[in-house]
């Protein structure tokens, strides 16, 4: 027995209407005789007949609705009784047409970017390194755009909370020893991790850990030696708040400039490891032609020193270097700081591109820096990045001062007054004119032998005044 | 090592590929007698016959469809379409048949065609001529896109295409072909599916390819006056393209960037960053950053033309903005 | 012709005629899926184009491929199997009714965009041309496509470069609902493909005999350094376009008459009068083919698809 089912006439066709029967129970059908009509869900069909044979029963009639392959007629093949229909089968249900599926909600719109109520933005990467220092990133404040936490943000914690634990901020100065490390020491994966991330130089690492490691917080220390940048809460804040009343004294606020200098200068001490290093310049023959060179181009001792300095640069360039983050800055000027007197206070003015200058165009060009500067004219053209900065103190009878290093120089030279002093030459002491020149050196990029070589040169040219105004347009 | 252009590079793979194996034959339009329409194909008539190397009239879906029906006959075809912008014209024969028959045919064939198309923008030429197909064909499986950005990938790439047994796109840029380079004059074909690291940093990961290579290490030597130091990794090839190198790179920097000529919508920088997100969240600083093409069609004039192509200095902002420096 | 080739050429006509039928039926049965495009009434048409052929000729077509693909040799089970979606379809599933392949018969598809087959002609008649092989290729497509812009681009170079490519337009008159005068400008295919400098012929695609007279003077041409040629094979399809065609664009007078010169009847009643040949004989061939076809269908039926891990595979060759 042959059962005609309800056709699937199209891709999509689910179920079926028959239209019309053409055959009834008892006819002989042939391939290719149309059996009924039925209609799809896109077009009113014929149904085929397939076989040769008798229709034994018709189980579905006109009208009726039928699931695609539901049995809707019995069909005798060539020999077969069609009398006899099939084990009686129901009628079948058609099925219920499957509810149409509810439309998808729109995507959401995707702008919003600052975090729901109570949700923390950190990068990933930052949340990974708060986890391995073990620090709670909920009390922190992201610096990323809206208000992300990154990674910065996280080594900046851990820098803190190392400041916090050492009470003195002042690492001695790594000394350089001959002794030379034969094995590199063994660094636990934290602190590989920063070293690489901070490109620190292994070589200033010193290991606290078993057998000497060295532990992340051996590197987080010689992170702490590096400048801080402007932006951090200033050190002067760490000093106990002052209660003073009215009786004692008044209070002013301090300008922005005060406030700034205090922050950079505090900065500068804190951070930058300093030594100092004196050396004594018989300036005798140099001050007998004062009067002339003052006459002639209105120079200064200050003027002199200034071309003395720029010579002894040139012949020791590597003082003209500064440290940061772990580079080494050649820079390809010298560019002089002068530190100069004005109502606001101290301030560095710098003489851009120095080397090469006559003494005339150090007077010159210094003169109209120094007016602009008690002017308050000063461009950020005439601040930026001084190489090397003097301070004479010397007109006021100072005989020798250490200066707290203005970055990015490494060298700061305090200029005393030319005090009067036994000389010793030519097997006898007569009374000369001595000035002590003392250099602040910032001890990560300059050593006591580089300083001293250079203070050397210095003192050579100022005690041979030939020698330093050679070449200079005198 | 002897320093030839991007344009003799294709025509060295041509010429060598050529004589190994006879049955590579290239045609298109205007490439035999004229020797090519940026002259990518010069010599080869003379050298080959007209039999290997001939002029097709402007049919490019017959050209496609006749490279494929040449390929499954025994032949290797190169053939070129004059410019990725006419490759359009033949989208059917490359997306509905070459790229689909092996597939569709249970395995039972085997298509070594290579098809050679240049394109880019940046000569004014409008906006018809000047589009970034790629994407259509790297999104489509079946195909093998390769896109090289130096003289010496261009060579060796295209050994690489001529020698592979499945349909290959190769895209090569116009602004490239007077581009020099250094290559060798024995050369082994390159790796298809592996990418360049071009130059080697340790803040930031820029990912480009093309023309954009060189625009990229034009940044990465901007950024390093600023103290900055990129990794530059050319793709070179984009299906397949080389995810484990570019995963190993932004492990390390943290930062990813990349750089692409056409528009950004579902563009190979999209492709690119979801990629990262899905391999290497974890190690991310900040969201990957595109820098695309302007999401328009190429106008001519000069200056707009240039606004809508990336330039070193939108990637160095790229860079800085990533890193919040 | 002899008896022995005219039996042979109904059995081809039964055979194609009843695995169309055939299909139909495991359609309606949700046997098969998506598309299926039915050859009943143009059997003739493929017959008489493929019957001059040599083994090694190259043949290509449209979607409308079961009987090119039988009338090659090929395996009804394999053909029912891949209609049926199983791995040991011809395609291994992968293709369908639309994509039937094999090229061990050198039978090359089964194409679902309209006209592009007729490039790959192209390129295979011109690998054929270039190793010095005078193989033949045989390119049927509809009257629907002589008016895609890659069809004039193919027939454009096949001229062009002189290619052993036979173009069989079967113009049935109508694309799915559009007929000729609806949809060209000039109705005649032959005069269009006239165009290009090759010959042409017009002939009766209803009628086997003069199907293969001009296919073999084709074929010899083309194997003979003569360029291509052109035949446009009037002929009618019974069914819709495909199984979800109802057809009603065309009128049962329409149908009735074309049925009336079906190609079976006549190459019997042909037969009949040139030969002694009784009922039984042409009986025992349409059981024959009844057996082909059941053992066709059983197969398939007792086939599976492959496992869905196999959906990424044979997209690239090694």
């Amino acid at each position: 027995m042959y059962e005609i089912v309800m056709p699937r006439l199209s891709d999509s066709m689910e179920e079926g209407k028959i239209i019309k029967w053409k055959v009834k129970a008892g006819d002989a059908v042939r391939e290719g005789d149309v059996l009924a009509e039925i209609e799809s869900d896109k077009a009113v069909m014929e149904l085929e007949c397939f076989h040769d044979g008798r229709i034994a029963q018709i189980v579905q009639g006109d009208g009726a609705e039928v699931a695609v392959g539901q049995a809707i007629a019995y069909m005798a093949g060539a020999g077969e009784d069609a009398a006899t229909p099939p084990a009686a089968s129901q009628q079948v249900e058609a099925k219920p047409a499957a509810a149409p599926a509810a439309p998808s909600p729109p995507a959401p719109q995707m702008p919003a970017p600052a975090p729901p109520e109570g949700r923390i933005a950190i990068s990933p990467y930052a949340r990974k390194l708060a986890d391995a220092r073990g620090i709670d990133y909920t009390k922190i404040k992201g610096t990323g755009p809206h208000g992300r936490i990154m990674a910065e943000d996280i080594e900046q914690a851990v820098r803190t909370v190392a400041q916090a634990r050492t009470p003195t901020i002042e690492p001695a100065p790594v000394k350089r020893t001959a002794e030379v490390r034969t094995a590199e020491p063994d660094m636990e994966p934290l602190a590989v991790a920063i070293v690489k991330r901070f490109r620190i130089d292994p070589a200033t690492l010193r290991g606290t850990g078993p057998h000497g490691m060295i532990l992340a917080d051996d590197v987080v220390a010689v992170l702490c030696a590096r400048p801080q940048p402007a932006a951090k809460p200033p050190a002067d804040e760490e000093l106990p708040a002052l209660e003073v009343s009215e009786e004692e004294a008044t209070v002013e606020e301090a300008s922005f400039r005060l406030k700034t200098q205090a922050r950079h200068v505090t900065a500068a001490k804190h951070v930058v490891p300093h030594f100092y290093i004196t050396a004594s310049a018989d300036v005798t023959r140099l001050l007998e032609r004062r009067g002339e060179l003052k006459a002639k181009f209105g120079a200064t001792v200050t003027h002199l020193v200034m071309l003395a300095s720029v010579k002894a640069l040139k012949a020791h360039p590597g003082i003209n270097r500064t440290w940061d983050r772990g580079r080494i800055i050649r820079w390809k000027h010298v560019n002089l700081g002068l530190a100069v007197e004005t109502e606001q206070g101290l301030t560095v003015a710098v003489l851009a591109e120095a080397e090469g200058l006559t003494l005339p165009e150090i007077v010159g060009r210094t003169t109209d820096l120094a007016a602009r500067a008690r002017e308050a004219r000063l461009t950020a053209q005439d601040r930026r990045h001084p190489t090397f900065v003097i301070s004479n103190l010397g007109m006021y009878g100072v005989e020798e001062f250490q200066a707290i290093l203005n970055p990015p120089a490494s060298v700061t030279l305090a200029v005393a007054s030319a005090q009067a002093a036994p000389v010793i030459r030519d097997g006898g002491i007569y009374v000369g004119k001595v000035m002590r020149l003392t250099a602040s050196c910032d001890h990560r990029v300059i050593d006591g032998v580089g300083a001293a070589r250079f203070l050397q040169e210095l003192a050579r040219l100022l005690e041979n005044p030939e020698t330093l105004l050679e070449g200079a347009g005198v | 090592m002897p320093k030839i252009t991007y344009r003799e590079a294709i025509n060295q793979a041509l010429f060598e590929e050529m004589h190994r194996d006879p049955a590579i034959i290239v045609f298109g339009e205007d490439v035999a007698l004229y020797e090519g329409s940026f002259k990518v194909t010069r010599g080869l008539m003379k050298e080959f016959g007209p039999e290997r190397v001939f002029d097709t009239p402007i049919s490019e879906a017959a050209i496609v469809g006749m490279a494929t029906g040449a390929a499954i006959g025994g032949l290797r075809p190169a053939a070129e379409l004059m410019s990725v912008n006419f490759a359009l014209v033949a989208m059917d024969q490359i997306l509905n048949h070459l790229a689909v028959m092996r597939y569709m045919f249970g395995g039972q064939v085997v298509l070594p065609v290579t098809i050679r198309m240049p394109g880019g923008g940046g000569h004014q030429l409008g906006a018809q001529h000047s589009h970034s197909l790629e994407v259509h064909f790297v999104h489509t499986p079946g195909l093998k896109v390769l896109y090289p950005a130096t003289p010496a990938d261009a060579k060796g790439l295209l050994k690489a295409a001529l020698r592979e047994n499945n349909p290959v796109i190769f895209l090569e840029h116009e602004g490239l072909y007077n581009l020099e380079g250094e290559v060798p004059g024995e050369m082994e074909p390159a790796q298809i599916g592996q990418a360049a690291v071009l130059r080697a940093g340790t803040d930031a990961t820029i990912i480009g390819y093309g023309a954009m290579t060189h625009v990229a290490l034009e940044a990465a030597r901007t950024l390093e006056s600023l103290g900055l130091d990129a990794e530059v990794i050319d793709l070179r090839s984009l299906r397949p393209w080389d995810k484990p190198t570019v995963m190993q790179s932004v492990a390390r920097t943290h930062h990813a960037i990349v750089v692409e000529e056409s528009p950004p919508v579902c563009g190979i920088a999209a492709e690119v960053a979801v990629n990262i997100y899905e391999n290497v969240f974890d190690q991310l600083d900040a969201p990957v950053e595109r820098v695309s093409g302007a999401d328009a069609p190429m106008p001519y004039a000069k200056n707009l033309e240039q606004a809508c192509i990336p330039h070193a200095e939108d990637v160095v902002a790229a860079v800085r903005k990533s890193l919040g420096r | 012709m002899k008896k022995s080739e005219l039996i042979q050429v109904y059995y081809l006509m039964r055979l194609a005629r009843g695995f169309e039928t055939r299909a139909a039926e495991q359609y309606t049965k949700g046997r098969i899926g998506g598309f299926c495009h039915l050859y009943s009434g143009e059997e003739a048409v493929a017959i008489g184009a493929m019957w001059h052929l040599r083994k090694d000729d190259y043949v290509i077509g449209s979607y409308r491929d079961h009987a090119y693909y039988l009338v090659r040799g090929g395996d009804p089970r394999k053909a029912m199997a891949e209609l049926f979606g199983h791995e040991d379809g011809c395609c291994k599933g992968k293709g369908g009714s639309m994509h039937l392949f094999d090229p061990s018969l050198n039978f090359f598809g089964g194409y679902a965009v309209v006209a592009g087959e007729c490039p790959i002609a192209v390129g295979l008649a011109k690998a054929a041309q270039m190793k010095k092989e005078d193989r033949i290729v045989l390119c049927f497509f509809g009257d629907g496509a002589t008016n895609q812009g890659a069809y004039h681009e193919a027939l454009n170079m096949a001229s062009l470069y002189n290619l052993p490519v036979v173009w069989v337009c079967e113009n049935n008159y109508y694309a799915i609902g559009t007929s000729v005068p609806r949809s060209s400008a000039q109705e005649s295919m032959a005069q269009k493909a006239r165009a290009y400098g090759m010959p042409v012929h017009v002939v009766d695609g209803m009628d086997f005999f003069k199907m293969q007279s001009v296919a073999e003077r084709a074929i010899a041409a083309a194997r003979a350094n003569g360029g291509p040629s052109f035949i446009e094979a009037k002929c009618y399809r019974y069914r819709g376009h495909s199984m979800s065609d109802p057809a009603t664009y065309r009128s049962k007078e329409e149908v009735e008459h074309w049925k009336s010169r079906d190609p079976i009847p006549s190459l019997k009643k042909a037969i009949q009068n040139d030969f002694e040949v009784g009922e039984e004989e042409f009986a025992a061939v349409d059981a024959r083919v009844t057996q082909v076809l059941d053992e066709a269908v059983r197969f398939a039926e007792a086939g599976h698809e492959l496992p869905p891990e196999s959906r990424i595979d044979d997209i690239y060759a090694e």
